[in-house]
């Protein structure tokens, strides 16, 4: 019989770009780290930026890599998980300026930066927790 | 939901993990399709039943609250 792991996993990455995404983010961490010290005060908000979006890239690798087997229950649970962070997102941006007023909070805004990985963060969490609770 | 997997798994003695290589999906599918928290479609249904030397019918069944 036919395997519906091609055709289920097609439009996502080989499971292998969980170890780059996951080494990127690595990377960005410590690239940050080194880079620290040589940055002036006007290149802080560059530098910030370009990590934050370097991490995002490697969260989205690992977002979007297809499982060992991806079938129809994983693409299942993917739709589930994505539409939780979806909504986990708008939750975000409703609580996230009231939560910053009661902390006194100057920042009322958030950014996509964040937004995005938030989402990110909460959708990988999601997702690895219904797979292992279906084991 | 009802399903008979299980049953026809252990009547041809075969593991969670042989009948998911079978039919190409992952174990937990066939685990999860087992404890009744995924209903597989029509294809997986089909091939779980073709995988059985049987129907569908014979093994998925309706419950009165589907």
């Amino acid at each position: 019989m036919k395997s519906t792991t091609s055709k289920y996993g097609r439009g996502l990455f080989p499971s292998y770009f969980k170890f780059i995404g996951l080494a990127v983010i690595v990377l960005s961490f410590v690239a940050a780290f080194f880079i620290r010290p040589h940055v002036t005060a006007d290149q802080k908000p560059l530098a910030k930026t370009i990590t934050i979006n370097v991490i995002i890239v490697g969260l989205f690798l690992i977002a979007w890599t297809r499982s060992k087997v991806e079938d129809e229950m994983s693409v299942h649970l993917r739709f589930q998980s994505m539409a939780i962070s979806f909504l986990f997102g708008i939750m975000f941006c409703l609580f996230h300026p009231v939560a910053g007023y009661f902390i006194d909070d100057t920042d009322l805004d958030i950014s996509g930066q964040q937004l995005v990985m938030t989402m990110l963060l909460f959708f990988i969490f999601t997702y690895t927790i219904k797979r292992r609770s279906n084991k | 939901m009802k399903n008979t997997v299980k049953v026809e798994r252990a009547k041809q003695n075969i593991t969670q993990q042989e009948l998911a290589d079978k039919i190409g999906v992952s174990r937990q599918t066939i685990n999860s399709v087992e404890t009744q928290k995924y209903i597989p479609s029509t294809v997986l249904a089909l091939k779980i039943a073709h995988a059985f030397n049987t129907t569908v019918n014979a093994i998925f069944e309706l419950e009165d609250e589907d």
